[in-house]
């Protein structure tokens, strides 16, 4: 709906300008794209469909397109459809619409304002984390970025105000966008550990915003990314659960530094999640998931380069290792972390295509979908997956 | 290795474009997307090579003091997030000396020899 309403209001805008007013503005249409397909191989559970027999279930393809009818103004679009197991189902989607405009552009600094559907701004990767050609490995780092619920942290139909100023010191990047969460069918069962019969109202308000610095030669870089919404769920009458919310907020802190042939990337989030009127089967509470990573890149010439990468996260960072819920809920406690290796080839054989392959090792399941592991009896400890991929870009 | 001589500090510029010299510091505003406008209020169009194309990575080193897949990040982040336009690539210098010629507004590196062009102007590079 909102979507819809942004296509509206984009071309009534275009609909306004002048003919003649800009001449040449066609000459600045643009469009890029990118098909991507994987495939997973699992010893155990299910990450992505079925990949314990080898899954081909994980695909991305986009098509973007911008213009700009004046130098201040740029128009931009991009349609995705990307399949993800049984966590999202592959159909077009409106991935960002926007319209940006600039107020003010000097060499030192620069500053917009953008309405649409906007990409969050969150951490190094979030804003391209579709895009396999920018992500540091085939999969983000689950404790991050997660992929059994995404949409929350994906794209707000809203307004963000875009900033950078730059001086000897380097460059600074603030970004800050308020607006509406899209839906996502996977909400309820992340946050409210099932599909009830009622529903997480949708277009609930989120505001995030990132503070990024980077030294002017950009081998150093740090960001502190923030993300906030609330869920509103209400119940039907045979739910066991009253109208209740969910306060989720989301903090990460990110650092990179880069030589010319390696480069180190850390990552660290953490998001408290607040429970609230739900009555007593989700009692008032709050919990924090917490994760980070840390990544080593090394290339070995122009076109070819490995990663070595280590990470954790805890669905709660007071019983990180979930023993306590497994004392009161019988819960095997290895469903309330993730610990984990990651290595990998990454292969940019030119300008068009690319080709990764990557091994994980994995002890614990709690960034496992329930939409891909239906039953959570059939978890399993320690488990390690081979992953590849391969992406076309235009 | 890539020779870093093989980039003379050659810029050129559409003769549309109002300005004579241009900073090294306003090179890396132009390449990294941040400064898009030259003083006329007219977009900046920038040509360049493959980022694998010795000219590039040089020019990219030399210039910019930035490695080339620093450069490919600035404007992937930008490109698919929507938030603006990238440069414009070519394949050959020949190309973007055409491009440049024929583009009004338009910036490109260059190795070395400046052809005789009414439509290029040859920018000295301050610090």
């Amino acid at each position: 709906m909102l979507a819809n309403k942004f296509i509206f209001l984009v071309l009534l805008f275009i609909g306004f300008i002048p003919k003649g007013f800009t001449g040449d503005w066609t000459d600045t249409f643009r469009y890029n794209g990118f098909l991507t397909q994987g495939f997973i191989k699992s010893s155990d559970n299910s990450f992505f469909g079925d990949s314990t027999n080898g899954s081909f279930e994980f695909t991305e393809v986009a098509i973007n397109a911008s213009v700009k009818p004046i130098p201040k103004l740029l128009l931009s679009a991009q349609i995705m459809m990307r399949n993800a197991g049984n966590m999202y189902d592959p159909k077009p989607a409106i991935d960002y619409l926007l319209a940006d405009y600039n107020l003010i552009n000097t060499t030192d600094t620069d500053i917009s304002i953008a309405v649409g559907r906007i990409k969050i701004p969150f951490g190094f990767f979030n804003d391209t984390r579709d895009v396999a050609f920018t992500r540091p490995s085939i999969f983000l780092p689950q404790v991050i970025y997660y992929d059994q619920l995404r949409n929350p942290f994906l794209s707000n139909d809203g307004i963000m105000f875009n900033s950078n100023f730059n001086n000897d010191i380097g460059n600074f990047k603030l970004q800050l966008l308020y607006g509406y969460t899209l839906e996502d069918k996977n909400l309820e069962v992340v946050y409210l550990g099932n599909d009830w019969g009622g529903e997480i109202n949708n277009g609930n308000r989120a505001y995030s915003g990132r503070l990024l610095y980077e030294t002017n030669n950009q081998n150093f870089r740090a960001a502190f990314s923030i993300l906030g919404f609330d869920l509103d769920f209400d119940a039907s009458p045979t739910d066991p659960i009253g109208n209740g919310s969910v306060k989720v907020l989301y903090y990460a802190a990110s650092l990179e530094y880069t030589a010319e042939n390696w480069w180190l990337t850390g990552e660290y989030g953490w998001e408290p999640v607040e429970y609230k009127d739900f009555d007593s089967i989700i009692p008032d509470s709050k919990n924090t998931l917490e994760g980070y990573y840390l990544q080593a890149n090394y290339r070995l010439i122009p076109k070819l380069s490995m990663h070595l990468r280590y990470e954790r996260g805890y669905l709660n960072n007071k019983d990180k290792y979930g023993t306590k819920q497994e004392a009161y809920t019988g819960k095997p406690s290895f469903r309330a972390y993730a610990i984990g290796w990651s290595t990998g080839i990454r292969w940019d054989i030119d300008d068009n295509w690319l080709l990764m392959m990557d091994y994980q090792w994995i002890e614990g399941t709690y960034y496992l979908s329930p939409a891909d592991n239906p039953n959570p009896d059939n978890f399993i400890k320690n488990w390690h997956m081979l992953n590849m991929l391969i992406s076309f870009r235009f | 290795m890539v020779s870093l001589d093989i980039y003379a500090g050659g810029f050129i510029v559409n003769s549309s474009a109002s300005l004579d010299s241009i900073s090294k510091k306003t090179t890396r505003a132009i390449y990294t997307l941040r400064y898009r406008r030259w003083g006329n209020g007219r977009d900046i169009i920038i040509f360049v090579l493959s980022d694998s194309n010795p000219l590039h990575r040089a020019f990219v080193k030399k210039q910019l003091h930035l490695f080339p897949h620093h450069l490919r990040k600035n404007w992937d982040r930008v490109l698919f997030s929507g938030l603006g336009q990238i440069p414009i690539q070519v394949k050959t210098e020949q190309e973007l000396i055409n491009s440049v010629s024929s583009t009004p507004n338009a910036i490109a590196y260059l190795s070395g020899n400046i052809p005789q062009n009414q439509n290029i102007k040859l920018l000295k590079v301050k610090n």
